[in-house]
């Protein structure tokens, strides 16, 4: 029942009131923050192939939650026949299976090895006059950081800095 | 005198829950307290409070050697959270959005928008103290020095002298009102700075920071996403090391990335921390990747080195002096 109404927020389609109540539920429970968090990631890729994950794994793990929800009957339809029960859904609930759909198609695709940018390469390409090429260098003159696979470990590791991958390393 | 104008209004509007009612509270009064008065736990704590749920808005400076990056930094809450926001302010765009759940890194140049959900602390400045205030001072001695004005508000320095050989010895300045950490500095053993950054204007906004909430580019339709989440692991393999060559350092944590196409973790992330600095050590197979580094390599505070051990690669890396990372690195072996 919430997570319908988290849809229908998301919809445009509660009362002012409603939305209020709504949204600070989700803010304050990180589990249906997650929740829309992983929707509205869903409803950009339906909308935009091409905003497909480099990793499956975050493809995946949203599939295989929205794969498992619950296909509810509305209230309405529990209190008809049986025949006209067995028909309805909830339309929130198709849009759920479409997403669920959408996303274990997108995490099938085979992504081709030249289609995998790393993170590193992607960004250092922005970076104006970043050498392609590592430069073996003395201690006391710096090099240009430029391996990605580095860039990837430092961005883990953190640091004070927000910019880990144009820096000079020693 | 108890607390300020200037701090009542900046409490106020973090207050929503009883959390950020105790938070506040305890800044307040702590604020009551004038700074030369302060015991060391005391100054640790209240730097830690009012990076965690004062909001406020500012420029800060950012130098690692001979480079220095200027950043805008907006900090404020929404609903039960605290956001921060760092938006670069030269050099090719980027947007880094922090909350209790998520970073994300916006590169709207490149359309590349990075999500990381590890849910690991990180010592991010003003945030310096990530580790409780009894593990800081059990690895560091705080002395209180002189006064000093920083971003047009009055601030205390304090010395951080390590206990242990291996770390940096730093600087910081406090503001007096709130605790916040306006400067810090990691100094090499001839006093030069190695790594520093310090707010240039600072203010802590009577009103709602609504920016705080979202990120200037909440439209990434066909942009690319990158998941650098890693997850914790509690099982695996485990490694030592010889503790003296990483005395006061306790590991919190161990994480692991998957790789897509072999559904295989690639990288595994064991993480020390002494309360302030962090040390990494990445174990990637020699299947996968090769050394990184050819020799100690570092930048401003921050210094790294790649070796083989057994049928794997590790990576160090660690906010700490190169030789004592070198030292560390060398005694690192699988336990069992």
């Amino acid at each position: 029942m919430e997570h319908e109404k988290i849809s229908a927020w998301m919809d445009g389609e509660l009362e002012a009131n409603e939305s209020s109540d709504i949204a600070a539920r989700v803010l304050a429970d990180p589990g249906l923050r997650s929740r829309w968090h992983h929707w509205h990631l869903a409803g950009d890729v339906l909308r935009s192939p091409s905003l497909a994950s480099q990793s499956s794994r975050l493809a995946s793990r949203v599939s295989a939650q929205l794969a498992n929800e619950p296909i509810h009957l509305s209230s309405l339809a529990s209190q008809s026949s049986p025949k006209r029960g067995e028909f309805q859904r909830s339309r929130k609930m198709v849009y759920g299976v479409a997403i669920a759909a959408a996303f274990a198609f997108v995490s099938l695709i085979a992504i081709a090895p030249q289609m995998q940018t790393n993170l590193g390469e992607l960004v250092a390409g922005a970076v104006p006059g970043a050498s392609t090429q590592a430069v073996l260098a003395q201690p006391a003159t710096p090099v240009i950081l430029s391996d990605p696979r580095l860039s990837e470990l430092l961005e883990a590791h953190g640091s004070m800095s927000i910019r880990t991958v144009s820096a000079e390393v020693r | 005198m108890i607390g300020s104008p200037r701090l009542l209004r900046s409490l106020a509007i973090t207050v929503r829950s009883p959390r950020g009612c105790a938070a506040a509270v305890a800044v307040y009064f702590l604020a009551a307290v004038p700074a030369f008065a302060l015991t060391p736990q005391q100054v640790i704590e209240k730097a830690q409070q009012a990076s965690q749920s004062l909001s406020f808005q500012g420029s800060f400076v950012h130098q690692q050697d001979s480079v220095l990056h200027t950043s805008k930094i907006t900090q404020g809450r929404r609903g039960n959270d605290m956001v921060t926001r760092v938006q670069a302010l030269e050099g090719f765009r980027q947007e880094v959005v922090r909350d209790p759940v998520e970073t994300r890194t916006y590169w709207p140049d490149k359309r590349v928008v990075k999500v990381d959900q590890t849910g690991f602390k990180r010592s991010v400045f003003p945030m310096l103290f990530i580790g409780s205030a009894q593990q800081v001072l059990s690895n560091y001695e705080l002395k209180q020095g002189s006064a000093l004005r920083i971003a047009n508000l009055e601030s205390t320095e304090y010395e951080l002298i390590p206990k242990h050989a291996g770390r940096w010895p730093m600087r910081i300045w406090v503001d007096n009102q709130t605790g916040l950490i306006l400067k810090c500095q990691k100094l090499a053993k001839d006093q030069r700075v190695v790594e520093q950054a310090a707010f240039t204007e600072l203010s802590f906004s009577a009103k709602a920071i609504p920016a705080a909430a979202s990120t200037s580019h909440s439209d990434i339709k066909n942009w690319k996403l990158h998941d650098a989440s890693m997850v914790r692991v509690e099982t695996g393999p485990e490694l030592k090391f010889v503790p003296d060559t990483l005395r006061g350092f306790l590991q919190v944590g161990v994480f692991e990335r998957i790789a897509p196409d072999t559904k295989r973790p690639y990288v595994r992330r064991y993480v020390f921390s002494d309360g302030i600095a962090t040390v990494s050590v990445f174990v990637q197979p020699k299947s996968v990747s090769g050394p990184l580094t050819d020799k100690v390599r570092h930048r401003g505070a921050l210094s790294m080195l790649s070796r083989e051990m057994s049928e794997s690669w590790i990576t160090v890396m660690g906010d700490i002096p190169p030789d004592a990372l070198a030292r560390f690195a060398q005694t690192i072996e699988w336990k069992n």
